[in-house]
């Protein structure tokens, strides 16, 4: 166990903000607290994660995000998700009221298994990005058949 | 040429939480968050333009209703990860959308339109033409 990093401040902060973003989980969507009320803020977005015996897949909301200006990594069994949202008004028309913006985000996520590097997808569907990630053969998970002697 | 009328509104008068409070809003056992989609409103010269973010939704599983003056939007999203495994980690919650909108008389809304693309939920709502005195022109018999 690595009790260093643990102890570090800057993991002991992210762990009382992730613990104050579940409090706001069943409030809101994770994509109204990340587009601040100013313009493009640099900002993670919020991520589930759902597993099978063979796959990964993480998955993100990204309402109007195109998906030319998201790039997807994985590296050292961390996944990197990067890009940015830019908002077009409607020709000739004035903003009487504005809750949404423009977006800038990358969030990294250490993955909890090995997975296949190159076998790696990323899809945007309704504005929410699916990664699917093949697990590794190592980190498969084996159905070991209990046989009679 | 149309002329249109300059006091038109389109307000956002009800704040979806209060009106889940209040019991208003569908929710299921399943899906038992209703969240508020962000919305930005535009107004050109013959139309608004409501812009609403709901991600993981579609075009069939999208109502939007008016109902005298109030216009009400909702996005059903149904379960997506059921079929794909066990969430083992979870950030943000999933469920419908739903917002109320204060629709002016100035509003025609039998000709509302909208859309849907990339999550984001585009609503056109025409202004009224205004209907402009006429002078009738007498004419010798």
């Amino acid at each position: 166990m690595n009790t260093q990093a643990i102890l570090t401040p800057n993991n002991a902060m992210n762990r009382v903000r992730y613990g104050i973003d579940r409090m706001f989980d069943t409030m809101m969507p994770s994509f109204i607290r990340n587009i601040g009320l100013d313009d493009a803020r640099m900002t993670g977005p919020s991520l589930n994660l759902i597993e099978n015996d063979d796959l990964l897949y993480v998955e993100a909301e990204l309402p109007g995000v195109a998906m030319d200006d998201v790039e997807v990594t994985v590296a050292d069994s961390t996944l990197t998700i990067s890009g940015s949202r830019n908002l077009s008004a409607p020709v000739d028309a004035t903003a009487i009221r504005q809750e949404r913006g423009d977006l800038v985000f990358e969030r990294s996520l250490g993955l909890p298994v090995q997975v296949d590097v190159d076998a790696v997808e990323a899809s945007m569907t309704n504005g929410i990005l699916r990664i699917t990630l093949p697990k590794a053969n190592a980190s498969r998970t084996r159905r070991i058949a209990v046989t009679r002697d | 040429m149309n002329t249109y009328t300059s006091n038109n509104e389109v307000q956002d008068t009800v704040t979806p939480i209060a009106c889940c409070q209040a019991g208003q809003c569908r929710t299921t056992a399943k899906h038992p968050h209703t969240y508020r989609a962000p919305v930005d409103v535009y107004e050109a010269e013959d139309r608004f333009i409501v812009l609403a973010d709901m991600p993981g939704t579609t075009p069939e599983d999208i109502e939007i209703n008016v109902d005298g003056s109030t216009l009400e939007m909702t996005g059903t999203v149904t379960d997506r990860y059921g079929e794909l495994g066990s969430v083992s980690r979870q950030e943000y919650g999933l469920g419908d959308y739903h917002r109320h909108f204060r629709v002016g008389t100035g509003i025609a809304t039998e000709q509302i339109t909208a859309t849907y693309s990339d999550g984001i939920l585009t609503v056109n709502l025409p202004k009224q033409p205004v209907v402009e005195p006429r002078r009738i022109q007498i004419t010798k018999n």
